[in-house]
């Protein structure tokens, strides 16, 4: 039972949030009140930018939005990892275009102004802190996985093959071996905590340890491989265990991916061979199509 | 002479005896025709001409009204003597005329212009009459919601009508937010109580969840629920499909209380009426005098506000909190406390004010955003003079703000 | 979806936080230029052709384009795929429902489908064989004895020895398992030939196909163009029922009922830990997961799902916890052979009775719900204990009758599968004890060949059993006697949802909370009020509303600028004096729920690009995080200013993307459930 203080009635009573009142200047009798709009201050002073707003709060993230966050993130991470992947725009910006566009043409500016497809690759020259700068991609690599290529339009089937290069020149990528997919070996997203205080997780069982030990077993792995090839064995040296990037650095291109094809050559999952399954002739005319599109301007 | 004198005598003494007849048959209110008045037997020989005499007198006395009825054309009303007092002691006829017609308009009370139009009087006359009147506590001046800039009259011993005065929630004209939010509260304490079950709900799974008796009435024994204490709510089982979008803020002491549900077919939800009672029962609104309607319409707008919600049970209308699980367990006048407190500590600011009633309204990604009031949102866009890149909303939201 | 420039922003934004700039770009321009072909796209952007054909690769490659050849030039007319890019930003949400409903290692596949994009099954196998070797190939170099054994037994995932890598997905076969599983669930859908052709496209040449052969002289008349109609919407269902094709032959194998027994059932939290699990039929690799098939995410189901999950939130905020669990339960149910949201106007017309998809959800029973609730689950919770004769029996078993829908019965033999499926999940739970709560992903529910029985029909229920049914009926009763009508009893003892209806109100909800939260509890009062009345003159709001005239005002003015109420002017004569004009309020929710939408998208749009300014605030320190050299020669790099900025940084990303997918909470309610 509510026991109420009838004698109570000290509040104001009005039950509104956030300034219902109308004040002095509340609406007049017969003023037609939609004609007057609350947003105009009419004080005659210019309106300020940023008029005075009790900005809300969000409540803390539940586990399930960590969760799905996280997810959300580990992600976008794997997908920059991955082999088709081009960089982001906000590496490619200056602070300063962040301005209003008009038309198709600024519009074109505002991208990659200094992206690596428009620069010269031979008059650039390299700095000794960009050779650790994690390499960013202005082209997809494509040749480096396979694609159902049934589901694309005739002519996209040479790009996919990562036959459409800047120059016939170059390095036939056509290959008569299997390309495998790799699926992606970010299995947690770095913390500040890894990054920037290695110190801090050393414990073994910690989260954070699992994804660092994968990372150090990978490169022992593909290291172990190589070695068997007899190659380079600076591969440990820790410089990049990145190995989508690294085959892109690769003029050759073919690196790991051609060695731990050959180990599956026998495998029953083998049998089908998408780019063989395909291989029709008909992309070879394409292959023309690659001398950096002149034909089409 | 003396005919004449003994005639006068007859006739007071038949103007006495119609006068008590026709009170003792009906208010004041009632019209009496011609032929009602010849029926109460006090003229003799049903003699028309000594009726309308009398009746002339009457009304010379001021004790009796003439009106026009829709039906049964002239007639007449009584008038109490102590009223009728009033109008023959007034100076002047012009003054009676005024008096008589504020007396007219009843507990609506008239305009003074009305008056003036009606009467065909100067303006200044009118004035007059009116300070006359007000001064010697004949009539008084009122407000009327309806028309609130207008001078307005009324009879000095009437009260305003519900019309007038807006009905039991105006005050001296004016709404009266404070009672209404008053009695809204204790509406809506009084359905929550009476429409959801309350239980006390432990901290530890196994620890007994004996039902408390919150209801009048039912009590269940709570050795069956008991028996399978090992079982666990749904909350604990981590299963998403139940997991709260935000962390609740209950706290979770070891004997907290808390509201649930009534199962379906539940058929004592409180009705109107059943409401109304209650607050007459508690003699909560001293002088004012609530009927139904005015309930009903305080149980609208609790309805319309989202607090409650009508079900129909086997054709009976009660109301039910909504999201009855939710809702404070606090008793209703240690939460006015907590807040009154809360308020004079300056803890609550006008924007982040906690209901009075009910739940916090549930919010969503859109009002939890800088963007979602944001009052300069039209004007938002990249490489605009307003935009995200600049926003100081965005800064504070993130707590990047210096 | 209607693509305005709001939308057409965020994907854009979106493609290039997940894919990059190249694709998100030709992206952007396909949306704000239509439907266009390469030689065009080299127009717009000024790139080279190389770029764009690359560039569409990608976005082809993540489903993100339509596109239709020419078949005389050969050449390709591409179009964007906005929902697809849309949907990007669930994939949080969509691999946490995954992994909740269907344990980690099928969250793993999904997430590896949608990284991949379109795959065809043999490459993600050899992908899966790949990492199963390395892994196994690590173990045996790095350590020595006791984790052999652990392998062979892979007793449990979960028993962290630390130098294991641990893999979510353990063996081909387990691989194969979790694929038919997800694509039963329709959650995965085969890519056929039309997959990339848009649906307008579709139509077109569907159409042109029904009046080729069955109309050839022309459509005349009333009865023909119903005809054709028909015949259109059939032809346009075949080729929608094309995504399927890979589901129906699993189902055709003889293997499928068998499997489906044992996996279907744990559908909550069914995980497949470890390779004994399923040791079984390790060697049985499912002949009806033929490996040529290419493969993809199917939004349309994930949204199916999701939307269960939203309705049950809404029970937890309206119930509580237990009835909320029950509504979970009855709606995975019922949804199961439910393949999308919404009905497709064009081809799921009021009566087909070829295709069961389209006619509505069908009907689940008391006893499907009782055989899958968690037996640990106290089901006398969450709900008051009022004296018997309180309770009007009849009003509350009242069947609620909704005569244009038509019942599907739901085959018996699914029932009993589930049915003794469950009892597994049971022995699993009860002899298990506290254990079982510790996760989810613990609970051994399916794939594990629990041998305990423990009810079988009519043999020993004990006492407290008996009144269990009763307990799970209060719960229905509940949701059905509901006023936002969360379910439906639609016969002795079967139950509906009635979506449209329930989801309309659900919008309801969601935008008095947005009224409420902005205009204040009187600002819902008015809206309702308009709401519930229709139009109504402004001298007969106050009076109704409890309010003083000039606060209503006020409020109405203050919603109206908001977009929640809109006023219509009536004159009083032919002179339309403003001044003697009625001004009648209205309330039209779609008109408020469409700019709730808009105002949505802007605002996701507006943390994206804050985080991006964010971006570039730190850009040194996020350059450097991502140098190689970084790793190994930390003490020179590290510096306490460093790892303080950037954790700030993270901490403001995780709470904008949170703030993004909060919202899209909102618009998927409105637009897409």
């Amino acid at each position: 039972m509510p026991r109420g203080g009838g004698g109570r009635g000290g509040r104001g009573g009005r039950g509104g949030f956030g300034g219902g009142r109308g004040g002095g200047r509340s609406v007049a009798q017969n003023n037609v009140p939609w004609t007057m709009d609350q947003e105009i201050v009419l004080d005659g002073k210019p309106s300020e930018l940023f008029p005075p707003y009790n900005v809300p709060t969000a409540p803390s993230l539940s586990k399930k939005e960590e969760k799905q966050v996280s997810y959300f993130l580990l992600f976008r991470e794997q997908c920059h990892d991955g082999p088709l992947y081009t960089q982001a725009r906000t590496w490619t910006r200056t602070s300063d275009t962040n301005r209003r566009t008009y038309g198709q043409e600024q519009i074109n500016k505002k991208y990659g102004t200094t992206s690596k497809a428009t620069t010269d690759p031979f008059l650039s020259v390299p700095t000794y802190s960009q050779k650790f700068q994690q390499t960013e991609r202005t082209l997809p690599d494509l040749a480096s996985r396979p694609f159902a290529k049934e589901f694309y339009p005739p002519e996209l089937h040479a790009t996919l093959d990562g036959e459409d290069e800047v120059g016939l020149a170059t390095k036939r990528r056509k290959t008569t071996t299997k390309k495998t997919l790799a699926l992606s070996n970010i299995t947690s997203l770095r913390t500040a905590e890894e990054l920037f205080m290695p110190g801090a997780q050393q414990e073994p069982g910690t989260e954070g340890t699992g994804p660092r030990f994968d990372k150090v077993l990978e490169v022992l792995d593909k290291a172990e491989k190589r070695a068997e090839d007899g190659e380079d064995a600076g591969f440990l040296s820790g410089e990049d265990d990145d190995d989508w990037v690294k085959d892109n650095e690769d003029e050759d291109g073919e690196g790991a991916n051609a060695e731990e094809e050959d180990q599956y050559d026998d495998e029953s999952g083998d049998d089908y061979n998408a780019e063989q399954y395909f291989e029709g002739g008909d992309e070879d005319d394409y292959d023309d199509g690659g001398d950096d599109g002149g034909d089409y301007m | 002479m003396a005919a004449a004198e003994n005639d006068a005598a007859k006739l007071q003494i038949l103007k006495d005896a119609l006068y008590d007849e026709v009170r003792q048959h009906g208010s004041e209110t009632r019209q009496f025709s011609q032929k009602d008045l010849l029926d109460l037997n006090v003229i003799p020989h049903e003699n028309v001409a000594l009726l309308l005499r009398v009746v002339q007198g009457l009304c010379d006395d001021k004790l009796f009204i003439g009106t026009t009825g829709h039906v049964s054309g002239i007639a007449w009303r009584w008038r109490s003597r102590e009223d009728a007092k009033k109008y023959t002691s007034l100076p002047n006829d012009e003054t009676m005329m005024v008096y008589s017609v504020i007396d007219e308009a009843g507990a609506d009370g008239i305009w003074n212009r009305t008056i003036k139009h009606r009467l065909n009087m100067h303006e200044a006359v009118v004035k007059n009459c009116i300070k006359y009147l007000e001064s010697h506590q004949y009539i008084t001046s009122m407000k009327n919601v309806e028309h609130p800039n207008k001078k307005m009259y009324i009879k000095a011993n009437l009260r305003p009508s519900d019309r007038a005065t807006g009905g039991p929630w105006f005050t001296d004209g004016e709404l009266d937010t404070a009672f209404i939010t008053e009695l809204e509260m204790i509406v809506f304490e009084y359905i929550k109580n009476h429409s959801a079950y309350l239980s006390s709900v432990s901290g530890h799974p196994t620890a007994t969840r004996v039902p408390k008796k919150s209801i009048k009435g039912p009590t269940t024994n709570g050795s069956a629920e008991e028996a399978r204490g090992v079982k666990r709510p749904a909350t604990e089982i981590t299963n998403d499909d139940t997991a709260a979008p935000h962390p609740s803020t209950a706290k979770s002491s070891t004997k907290s209380k808390a509201f649930l549900p009534l199962p379906a077919g539940y058929r004592q939800y409180p009705t109107v009426t059943e409401i109304a009672q209650f607050i007459h029962d508690t003699g909560i609104t001293n002088n004012t005098t609530l009927g139904e309607a005015d309930i009903q319409q305080l149980v609208d707008v609790l309805m319309y506000d989202g607090l409650i919600e009508p079900l129909r049970v086997d054709g009976r209308k009660g109301y039910r909190v909504t999201k009855a699980a939710k809702q404070d367990t606090m008793p209703f006048s240690k939460r006015q406390q907590e807040l009154e407190a809360a308020a004079a500590a300056g803890v609550i600011t006008a924007d982040k004010q906690l209901p009075l009633m009910g739940v916090e309204p549930t919010s969503n990604g859109l009002t939890e955003a800088p963007c979602g009031r944001c009052p300069v949102f039209e004007l938002c866009e990249e490489g605009g003079p307003v935009s995200p890149g600049n926003c100081v909303y965005f800064q504070r939201w993130l707590g990047l703000e210096d | 979806m209607l693509v305005t420039q709001s939308v057409a922003e965020l994907c854009a934004l979106l493609i290039d936080e997940l894919h990059g700039e190249l694709p998100s770009r030709i992206f952007a321009t396909l949306l704000n230029r239509g439907r266009s072909s390469l030689i065009q796209l080299v127009q717009y952007t000024s790139m080279t052709p190389r770029q764009i054909r690359h560039g569409l690769a990608v976005l082809l490659q993540h489903n993100l384009l339509f596109y239709q050849v020419d078949p005389e030039t050969q050449t390709a007319a591409y179009e964007a795929n906005a929902d697809y890019a849309y949907n990007l930003l669930r994939t949080g949400k969509i691999l946490e429902m995954v992994d909740t409903s269907y344990g980690g290692p099928a969250k793993d596949v999904m997430q590896s489908l949608l990284l991949l994009g379109q795959t065809r099954i043999s490459d993600l196998t050899a992908a899966y064989q790949e990492k199963i070797d390395q892994a196994t190939k690590a173990t045996n170099t790095h350590k020595m004895e006791i984790d052999d054994e652990n392998e062979a037994n892979g007793v449990n995932g979960h028993s962290h020895s630390p130098k294991k890598p641990d893999l979510p997905v353990k063996s081909i076969a387990q691989l194969n398992s979790i694929l038919s599983r997800l694509v039963e669930a329709e959650l995965i859908d085969a890519v056929h030939a039309r997959t990339f052709q848009s649906p307008d496209d579709i139509f077109r040449d569907v159409e042109k196909e029904v009046i080729k052969t069955h109309f050839p002289n022309g459509v005349k008349g009333g009865k023909a163009k119903i005809e054709l109609e028909e015949s259109i919407a059939e032809g346009l269902r075949k080729v929608r029922s094309d995504s399927k094709s890979l589901k129906r032959k699993l189902e055709q194998n003889a293997g499928a009922a068998k499997r489906r027994k044992l996996f279907s059932n744990g559908g909550l939290n069914g995980s497949l830990n470890g390779s004994a699990t399923n040791g079984v039929h390790d060697e049985d690799t499912d002949p009806g997961l033929d490996p040529m098939f290419v493969i993809r995410i199917n939004y349309e189901k994930c949204l199916v799902d999701l939307r269960n999950r939203r309705l049950v939130q809404f029970v937890q905020e309206t119930f509580g916890d237990t009835s909320a669990y029950v509504y979970g339960i009855l709606l995975r149910l019922l949804t199961k052979r439910l393949s999308r949201c919404r009905l497709d106007p064009r081809m799921d017309t009021a009566d087909n009775d070829d295709e069961k998809e389209s006619s509505g959800p069908g009907f689940v029973t008391t006893t499907e719900i009782l055989d899958n609730l968690k037996t640990s689950v106290d089901l006398s919770l969450g709900l008051g204990k009022p004296a018997k004769e309180a309770i009007s029996v009849r009003a509350a078993e009242k069947i609620q009758e909704n005569p244009s829908k038509k019942k599907i019965k739901i085959e018996e033999a699914e029932v009993d599968g589930h049915a003794s499926a469950d009892e597994d999940d049971d022995s699993g739970a009860d002899s298990d004890g506290e254990s079982d709560y510790d996760s989810d992903h613990k609970e051994p529910s399916s794939g594990m060949n629990g041998t305990k029985v423990k009810f079988a029909d009519g043999a020993g229920l004990k006492e407290s059993r008996l009144d269990r049914p009763a307990m799970l009926r209060q719960h229905l009763l509940l949701l059905a006697e509901s006023s936002q009508r969360f379910i439906r009893h639609c016969g002795q003892n079967e139950w509906t949802v009635d979506f449209i209806p329930l989801l309309q109100a659900l919008r309801e909800a969601e935008l008095d909370s947005v009224i409420e939260r902005t205009s204040g509890r009187q600002g819902l009062r008015l809206a309702r009020i308009l709401r519930v009345k229709g139009k109504l003159d402004e001298k007969a709001l106050p009076n109704v509303a409890l309010m003083r005239k000039a606060e209503m005002q006020q409020k109405m003015l203050e919603m109206q600028t908001a977009g929640f109420v809109h006023v219509q002017e009536v004159p009083r004569d032919n002179k339309a004096d403003v001044k003697k004009s009625f001004f009648l309020w209205f309330c039209d929710v779609d008109k408020s729920l469409n700019k709730l939408l808009e105002t949505s998208y802007k605002t996701m749009v507006h943390c994206i690009q804050v985080l991006e300014v964010l971006r570039q605030k730190e850009k040194d320190i996020l350059l450097l995080t991502k140098r190689s050299d970084v790793r190994g020669r930390e003490k020179d790099v590290m510096r306490k200013e460093y790892y303080d900025r950037y954790s700030r940084f993270l901490e403001n990303e995780k709470k904008l993307f949170a703030q993004v997918m909060r919202i899209d909470d909102l618009v998927a309610l409105i637009r897409d459930f």
